[in-house]
């Protein structure tokens, strides 16, 4: 078949527009949670693919091959991804759009696609095989399933010592930064911050799943969403995911009678279930409501007394039967079904809820309806502060809140923090003294430039006793520092 | 006469450059180059392609031994070099000789794969 040059023309502007927009995309995943922009490089590439077939452009296809197999490998493994990976996929682009080009008349004779498809099949094989080394971004839903989490507490714990590796790290220089990028990496997989967002995209799956168990029980359904999107870590998306899945099946299991029933109770055949999430201050907010028959608080007591987790004679109220029936084990029915009876899913609610800091309660009226309530806190993700560069340090320093920049600083203490912090005195750049204050303190800092205001996103948190935490600035790793909790810099 | 280019806007001792044209061109890097150098490279890159064009130059040495990282980013200034000499006429390309390190893991892979470009203008020396 004869190509014309026109088509050969579009498919060439077309194939550059849409490699540029995988590098962005490719950029981005790695760097945030982006689920539109992992799809966005499935797409292009695969579509890529496709059309230089069309137009035999047979290397560019051939290259297009071995990235999505190298993007499928980065997909599994939830885009954790070392640097080398990240190399390889940049310049596997580059060199698309080399191939992309050639034809237009430069002279690149020289191009060795065999020897670049060898060097790809060789990233291919020793990533295929190796652990995971690294989480910039991860998907949500990959990550829930694919990364081994440290539960909150030990997470906190480790923060300082993360922290150290990422300083040790980024201070280091030949095979010695090679070695100790690899225990910050670990470090930052193991503890630090992961991001999520949470939306009505993401709980909307669960309609579908109660439907059909609404289907199965012979009841009809009304489901309504009002979810407000908001950014959250990993592990508040799984609490509140775990606990839209059974709060949401309980509801269609125990809550919503039967069409006859309902419709001899003088209400609607068809059961209502509302789910509204949204974040009040700093919690953020799950209720799930149903109009159905509500909790038998009495049943709840008898089988609580039964189980003996309650003495005969124990007075107490709604909210400790609430308390009962999220006990592991805890079921009013005597008998397991597929849908329900073992006791496990409210038991997971509440797990889910306590693992992030939240709790889970629950209302009810006999005969109008049952609400639960899932609260979890939501910790500020980000900082708002400046950015500076200390002299001796390769990575952005941000002082956040309450240190403020001082427009005129009377300031009797000058810091040179990459001494106060134990590493090599600074030996190079220009330094100006700039003042900053948190209220309290008067602190002038060595900065090579101007401090910059910035918004850090956090990436590993740490108790406020530590002295610093690890964020990024503009998708660069730096440091939060707290001059406060560096010893010596404030007498102490 | 060797000419001392610090790269501009980072101000950061270890990443630097160094150009010399002392005995032929070549521009040693040294140090690390993270993202945050990404901007301060691409625009060394591009005054010092202008000035290679200018004193019409033949080969380029490009001695990255010493250069213990790179991010992808700055990586891509490497690529978007190479694309720029391909762009030349053909009498007026100059070939690229990378001398490396391949020790460095980046390196090992990096360059034996930026040789693929065009190996009619790029080589490299372990």
């Amino acid at each position: 078949m004869v190509i014309s040059d026109e088509l050969v023309a579009q498919f060439r502007a077309m194939a550059l527009e849409r490699i540029e927009r995988v590098e962005h995309a490719w950029e981005q995943v790695l760097t945030t949670l982006d689920d539109d922009a992992s799809r966005s490089i499935q797409r292009e590439i695969h579509t890529l693919k496709g059309e230089s077939k069309i137009v035999g452009f047979t290397d560019v296809n051939m290259v297009c091959h071995r990235l999505e197999d190298l993007l499928d490998v980065a997909r599994a493994r939830g885009y954790a991804v070392d640097d080398d990976f990240d190399l390889a996929v940049t310049i596997a682009l580059r060199f698309m759009v080399t191939l992309v080009k050639k034809r237009s008349g430069a002279h690149v004779a020289g191009i060795d696609l065999p020897g670049f498809v060898h060097q790809l099949d060789s990233v291919l094989k020793r990533h295929e095989h190796t652990g995971r080394s690294r989480t910039g971004s991860v998907p949500p839903a990959l990550r829930a399933t694919s990364l081994v989490r440290l539960g909150s507490t030990l997470r906190t714990t480790l923060g300082p010592a993360a922290v150290d590796a990422f300083i040790e790290y980024a201070v280091s220089r030949g095979p010695r930064r090679d070695r100790l990028r690899s225990s910050w990496h670990l470090l930052r997989d193991l503890v630090g911050i992961q991001r999520a967002v949470i939306s009505a995209e993401q709980l909307q799956k669960h309609r579908a799943s109660v439907g059909a168990l609404a289907q199965d029980l012979g009841k009809q359904l009304d489901v309504r969403f009002e979810v407000e999107t908001a950014e959250v870590t990993t592990e508040v998306l799984a609490a509140l995911d775990v606990a839209t899945l059974h709060l949401m099946r309980n509801a269609v299991d125990h809550g919503i009678e039967s069409p006859e029933a309902r419709v001899a109770a003088g209400k609607s055949a068809a059961g209502k279930i509302v789910l509204r999430a949204r974040t009040h201050a700093d919690h953020y907010v799950l209720a799930i409501e149903d109009d159905g028959g509500g909790i038998d608080f009495a049943r709840v007591r008898a089988r609580a007394i039964e189980l003996g987790l309650l003495p005969h004679e124990a007075r107490v109220d709604d909210a400790r039967l609430v308390d009962l029936m999220c006990h592991p084990g805890f079921s009013t029915r005597t008998a397991a079904n597929e849908v329900s009876g073992r006791g496990v899913g409210l038991d997971a609610v509440r797990g889910g809820a306590l693992d992030v800091g939240g709790n889970v309660s629950a209302t009810s009226v006999a005969g109008k309806g049952t609400t639960w309530t899932v609260t979890v806190p939501v910790m500020p993700l980000t900082v708002q502060g400046h950015a500076i560069r200390a002299p001796g340090l390769r990575f952005p320093v941000v002082l956040g809140e309450p240190w403020k920049l001082m427009e005129r600083p009377m300031v009797s203490v000058v810091v040179d923090l990459g001494v106060a912090l134990g590493l090599a005195p600074s030996n190079s750049i220009s330094s100006t003294i700039w003042g900053f204050t948190n209220g309290e303190l008067q602190l002038g800092l060595m900065c090579g430039g101007k401090p910059m205001p910035v918004q850090a996103r956090t990436l590993v948190k740490t108790p406020p006793t530590a002295f610093g935490e690890v964020v990024t600035v503009d998708a660069v790793e730096g440091m939060l520092v707290r001059p406060e909790r560096i010893p010596g810099v404030t007498g102490r | 006469m060797a000419v001392l280019l610090r790269v501009p806007e980072v101000e950061d001792p270890d990443f630097t450059a160094e150009m010399s044209y002392a005995d032929g061109a070549v521009l040693r890097l040294t140090g690390s180059a993270d993202r945050a150098s990404t901007r301060a490279l691409a625009d060394m890159v591009s005054a010092l392609h202008d000035e290679l064009c200018r004193r019409g130059t033949r080969v380029l040495v490009i001695d990255l031994y010493d250069v213990d990282y790179m991010a992808a980013p700055c990586f891509r200034q490497l690529l978007a070099w190479v694309d720029k000499v391909q762009e030349l006429d053909r009498e007026q390309q100059y070939k690229i000789r990378l001398r490396g390190n391949p020790s460095l893991a980046w390196q090992a892979h990096g360059l034996a794969a930026l040789a693929c470009f065009d190996t009619e203008l790029i080589s490299v020396e372990a």
